[in-house]
């Protein structure tokens, strides 16, 4: 008998249609991968077995774990239920615990709601959880608060939650989206591990189908609420039967359109030199020396030209801090950025001023960079009055246009408003904005990082569209190694404020030097690795 | 396309929701009646509001005089409308002194950071720690008592209230991504904060103001009740509360009438305040 | 956490030392002279001198002012112009009725509005909810000094259950000096309590909706407990701020009620000091309010970091 039965399940909020019809079982100890897109059902699926649906939710069909069904059972009876046979773990790890509580606390306490134990079992079996997620390892005790951990340990202390009961079930959703690639790798791991110790089953919910493809015995692919096919790993991924696979997989796969290297003479764009920046931070004792954090420690990196360089590395590692010195938006502490030869930080501002138009940016959030009151003209014409009177009202407006045309937008949409856009056409609209000045350079910091795969895979194919016929050189910076690999001529490593590794991307990728390099390589998730590991092991 | 091009459809959709929620017409209707009884007081009261006609002393609630008399036969409707003219007055006054100092100081604080961020932090604080009744108190002991003392010192505490909210939002646009596209357009801090910051945080100021306004009818009333505000013969509500209070055994209804004004007007503001808050933002859950 | 109170402490010094100079300068700009009004306008020239001396009014500002700031620090507030009896007894006697009257309004309305704002926020869109803030949005715009009067004509001129007004004294024993403070402590608090069980709901609201809330009753947490045991605390971070803020409204609503109870308190008493120009007994209780409100914003400080773990670590 199937551990987990879901039945014709449709579920709806408000007038909201959600989930449609969606049939699923999961059998005891196995792993089953749900994939699809923001917005495909895939969460609004795991609340509807913990039962902890918004407000408004409407359910129809039936859910059975061991049998018994959920759908009919008393409030009370789901407390006993969720976290003694179901385990749920979360995406947000950063604001998934109580700041206020200890981590000892909150794992006690999911202890003592299932299990009928005194204060002094209740203690070992958390020193027991602690140590069985790799935390007592890391020196991380139980009278820690969630502030003083990593994202990677406080999602560590989530999957101690939610395995305090030895749940037969565990439900993951998304559980590694936030993390740093090699943290996610780590905390995959540690789901599988616990998983098979503990002879659960597994539900690992994702938008990363090479996450699913390493880890499930089974996947299914949800679109619009409803499971649109479902197979094990290699015939999936192999043979897909669906369009909506189909388009997945394409989408994950796809790589933009080449563009030649430029010239090896082609001039040096942009060069930043030494580039250092420090933050104070607060001192740890009243007396105690001054401390600061080093932010970025003697970074160069230089720009040819025509050229695509990377910059990689994980949160934290001061990507975006050194994007913004490069724009002149911040101020470095030492080192110099010269653009075309003379340093922006030894300009005048009408200097300044003249230089803006060549160096432009596209952001990561499609939602935050734009004013919500502007029209879409006025938000991609705003770099234009750096050309002053060269730019009267009339070559104003066919600039905009231009760029609109661009980008793949019509001349009625700059009328809109950002918020009538979805997320893909709004990177579109920034992209727009980035080059209405024709510049130079444009820097991009993580612009498909909040992008579904299928939207991510336009926007890197439409700026390499525009580089092949703008000559636009691009600062390309993500934490993502294969879109830095897809899209880029040369690639800088960055780790803790340090360039480690710089070199052509091909070398780079397929002969990394750098340990780091290597780490952050293994731990990348690949569509292909995994598949190609598991045809290995079936000819075994 | 035009710089200034509205969308048609947002603007409806804002007055739409505006005549759909009641707390907002309920606020609006109530504001509307006290302006309109301030205003009317200019041209017209029932009686002339100074006039002392012993033998008309006390009297209850009659067709002549439709709220009664007071202990000098003064008729009490005539004193409840000039009575709102002077709460509006020091209202409005002590609210755009707020506005007029405190909003600037505040995008400039958000747009600077550093120093000046600090000084007008660390001023807040102390403007905060004085009660605003003993800085009333302080400039009456300066300045003698009067309406526009009471404006002044309601003013200065609305002062700091203005920059911090401001400052706050501004500072939380600063953040945004849009206010560093505008930089990497080659903007000036100045124009952004005109641009960008001021038409975001407009709507928080607006809503801000109608708290601020109740809050300065209600101090002003305070300031009236214990003879720091507007002074005799000019009625005001506060200062016809505390004649009435020697009477209260004999005529309760002097002390009933001035109150639920009082109430009735704040209560009206806060609606408004309240209504507002939803119909100018959307993105904000309407059930909160 | 020792750096996070010094900080904190040393905030207060500066607050308080800007607030001494403030309110020193401000009443040195006021017009007339005390020792002339004390004496009338008969007096005679060199009285009125010999006065000026005797109460050191001829010295230099900075000198009168250090020696006020100095005389404060070890307790001597100088002799009222007035009553020719040291400040600091008279401001004792006084503050023996203000201080409990605020505190009993604090608690009054913290104890009234933390479990509505409760009960509203976990009935979040049902009738309790309604019903607490329909009476939140009153209680709000009711002046609380007219609530007072309401209150006195309420239970003393119509049912005669309490005096009207008036200090019974704490020579009278405790229950009838309590007896005569809980009318004007109530009217405070009425309007405290409306908008703190604003503060509670809204905050609680919010913090319901943080995802350690879904961990919580992912563990099988019934949704009370998980209200109970995880949301109240976080949701008491703004609550405090609000209290602390309050705190000085709270003080100026007391000088109000003391009027509507005639009470001794220290609001008559900077009545009358205003009145007949007594500057010392106006400095040193203008002081004295704004430094209990500044100790009150080091307690809230100080609870902030009882409840919030991320402060006593980062030192900030």
């Amino acid at each position: 008998m199937a551990l987990l039965d879901i039945d014709r399940l449709s579920l709806s909020i408000g007038a909201q249609p959600i989930l449609d019809d969606v049939s699923l079982t999961v059998r005891a100890g196995e792993t089953v991968g749900i994939v699809g897109e923001s917005g495909s059902g895939k969460s609004m699926t795991a609340l509807s077995v913990m039962r902890l649906l918004p407000a408004g939710a409407r359910t129809s069909g039936s859910i059975r774990l061991d049998g018994e069904d959920l759908m009919t059972r008393s409030e009370r009876a789901m407390c006993g239920i969720r976290g003694r046979k179901i385990g749920l773990v979360f995406q947000e790890p950063m604001t998934a615990l109580n700041p206020v509580r200890t981590v000892g606390d909150q794992i006690a306490e999911a202890v003592r709601l299932h299990l009928p134990l005194g204060r002094a079992a209740v203690d070992a079996r958390v020193a027991t959880l602690l140590k069985r997620v790799g935390l007592a390892d890391q020196g991380v005790g139980p009278d820690r608060y969630p502030h003083q951990l990593s994202g990677g340990q406080r999602q560590r202390v989530v999957i101690a939650i939610a395995i305090a009961a030895d749940p037969k079930l565990l439900i993951a959703d998304e559980p590694t989206t936030a993390l740093d690639v090699t943290v996610q790798a780590q905390i995959l791991a540690l789901l599988r591990d616990v998983a098979a110790a503990e002879g659960a089953a597994l539900v690992l919910i994702t938008h990363d189908l090479a996450v699913v493809a390493d880890m499930a015995d089974r996947i299914a692919v949800m679109k619009d609420g409803r499971i649109v096919e479902e197979a094990a790993p290699l015939a999936l991924f192999r043979a897909p039967k669906s369009a909506e696979t189909r388009r997945l997989i394409a989408a994950t796969t796809a790589t933009p359109r080449p563009v030649p290297a430029p010239k090896a003479d082609a001039p040096l764009l942009v060069e930043a030199e030494r580039v250092a920046r420090a933050y104070p931070l607060p001192r740890a004792r009243l007396f105690g020396p001054r401390r600061e954090a080093r932010v970025l420690d003697a970074v160069s990196v230089s720009v040819r030209a025509g050229e695509s360089a990377g910059l990689v590395g994980e949160s934290g590692s001061g990507k975006s801090t050194l994007a913004r010195t490069i724009l002149a938006l911040d101020r470095p502490d030492g080192g110099t950025v010269r653009f075309r030869g003379s340093d922006l930080f030894a300009m005048t501002a009408s200097e300044l001023r003249s230089v803006r138009p060549e160096i432009q940016a596209v952001f990561q959030d499609p939602y935050g960079s734009f004013d919500p009151r502007h029209t879409v003209g006025r938000i991609v014409g705003e770099p234009l009055h750096l050309l002053g009177s060269a730019c009267a009202p009339d070559e104003r407006r066919r600039r905009i246009v231009d760029a609109l045309d661009h980008v793949g937008l019509a001349e009625a949409d700059a009328a809109r408003y950002p918020h009538q856009f979805s997320g893909g056409q709004r990177q579109r609209i920034a992209i727009a904005r980035a080059i209405v000045t024709r510049p130079a350079l444009v820097v991009a910091d993580e612009p498909v990082s909040a992008l579904d795969v299928s939207l991510q895979a336009q926007v890197l194919d439409l700026l390499a569209r525009l580089r092949l016929e703008m000559n636009l050189a691009l600062l390309f910076i993500s934490h993502d190694l294969s879109v830095v690999r897809a899209v880029t001529d040369r690639v800088y490593v960055m780790q803790s404020g340090s360039i480690v590794e710089s070199g052509a991307t091909n070398a780079v990728f397929s002969r990394p030097a750098h340990a780091y390099t290597r780490a952050l390589l293994d731990a990348a998730p690949s569509l292909e690795r995994a598949l190609t590991r598991r045809e290995a092991a079936t000819v075994d | 396309m035009s710089e200034t091009a509205i969308d048609g459809v947002n603007r409806r959709s804002m007055v739409a929701r505006a005549l759909r929620h009641p707390s907002f017409l309920i606020g609006a209707a109530i504001t509307l009646t006290l302006l309109a009884a301030a205003l009317v007081s200019f041209v017209w009261t029932p009686f002339p509001v100074a006039e002392v006609v012993i033998r008309d002393r006390l009297q209850p609630p009659n067709p002549v005089h439709w709220l009664g008399t007071d202990a000098f036969g003064r008729d009490i409707f005539s004193m409840l409308l000039v009575g709102a003219r002077n709460s509006l007055g020091v209202a409005v006054v002590a609210v755009a002194i707020g506005i007029g100092i405190g909003v600037p100081l505040g995008l400039a604080a958000a747009a600077e950071g550093g120093l000046l961020d600090s000084i007008l932090m660390r001023g807040s604080d102390l403007v905060f720690a004085f009660p605003a009744l003993v800085t009333a108190v302080m400039i009456t002991a300066i300045f003698g008592p009067g309406a526009i003392n009471a404006m002044i010192a309601i003013g200065i505490f609305n002062v700091p209230v203005f920059a911090r909210v401001t400052r706050g939002a501004a500072r939380a646009l600063w953040g945004r991504e849009f206010v560093l596209a505008a930089r990497v357009a080659g903007k000036t801090r100045a124009r952004i904060t005109v641009e960008h910051v001021l038409p975001n945080v407009a709507s928080l100021i607006i809503v801000q103001s109608t708290i601020q306004f109740a809050l300065a009818i209600l101090a002003e009333a305070g300031l009236s009740y214990v003879g720091l505000g507007t002074q005799p013969p000019m009625p005001s509500w506060g200062k016809m509360l505390a004649d009435a209070q020697t009477m209260m055994a004999i005529a309760p209804w002097l002390a009933i009438v001035p109150g639920l004004a009082i109430v009735a007007s704040v209560l009206g503001l806060n609606l408004l305040g309240d209504g507002l808050r939803d119909v100018l933002d959307p993105r904000l859950d309407r059930t909160r | 956490m020792l750096v996070f109170l010094i900080r904190r402490l040393g905030g207060l010094v500066a607050t308080l030392l800007v607030a001494t100079v403030v309110v020193f300068a401000v009443l040195e700009i006021l017009p007339g002279d005390p020792a002339s009004l004390m004496l009338g306008v008969n007096a005679q020239p060199d009285t009125i001198a010999a006065l000026r001396t005797e109460l050191g009014l001829d010295r230099p500002a900075l000198a009168r002012y250090l020696g006020w700031i100095g005389g404060m620090l070890v307790g001597d507030f100088g002799i009222s112009y007035t009553y020719r009896v040291p400040v600091a007894g008279l401001i004792a006697d006084r503050a023996l009725v203000s201080l409990p009257l605020a505190l009993m309004a604090l608690l009054l309305s913290t104890a009234i509005a933390i479990p509505l704002g409760t009960l509203a926020a976990t009935a979040h869109n049902r009738w309790p909810d309604a019903t607490v803030m329909g009476f939140a949005q009153v209680g709000v715009a009711v002046p609380n000094f007219w609530f007072g009067i309401l209150l006195v004509y309420l239970f003393a001129v119509t049912l005669r259950w309490v005096p009207a007004g008036g200090f019974a004294g704490w020579d009278a024993g405790p229950a009838a000096a309590l007896a005569s403070l809980i009318l004007p402590a109530i009217a405070l608090a009425l309007p405290q309590a409306a908008i703190l069980a604003r503060v509670m709901r809204s905050a609680l609201l919010d913090v319901l909706h943080e995802d350690y809330i879904r961990t919580a009753r992912a563990k099988g947490l019934p949704f009370l407990a998980t209200v109970w045991r995880h949301a109240v605390r976080n949701a008491l971070i703004p609550v405090l701020t609000i209290l602390g803020l309050q705190f000085a409204f709270l003080i100026a609503g007391t000088i109000i009620i003391e009027n509507v109870f005639y009470l001794p308190g220290l609001g008559r008493l900077i009545f009358q000091a205003v009145a007949q120009r007594d500057l010392i007994v106006v400095q040193s209780l203008t002081v004295l309010l704004v430094a209990t409100v500044v100790i009150v914003n080091f307690l809230v400080d100080l609870a902030y970091a009882a409840v919030d773990p991320r402060l006593r670590d980062t030192g900030r």
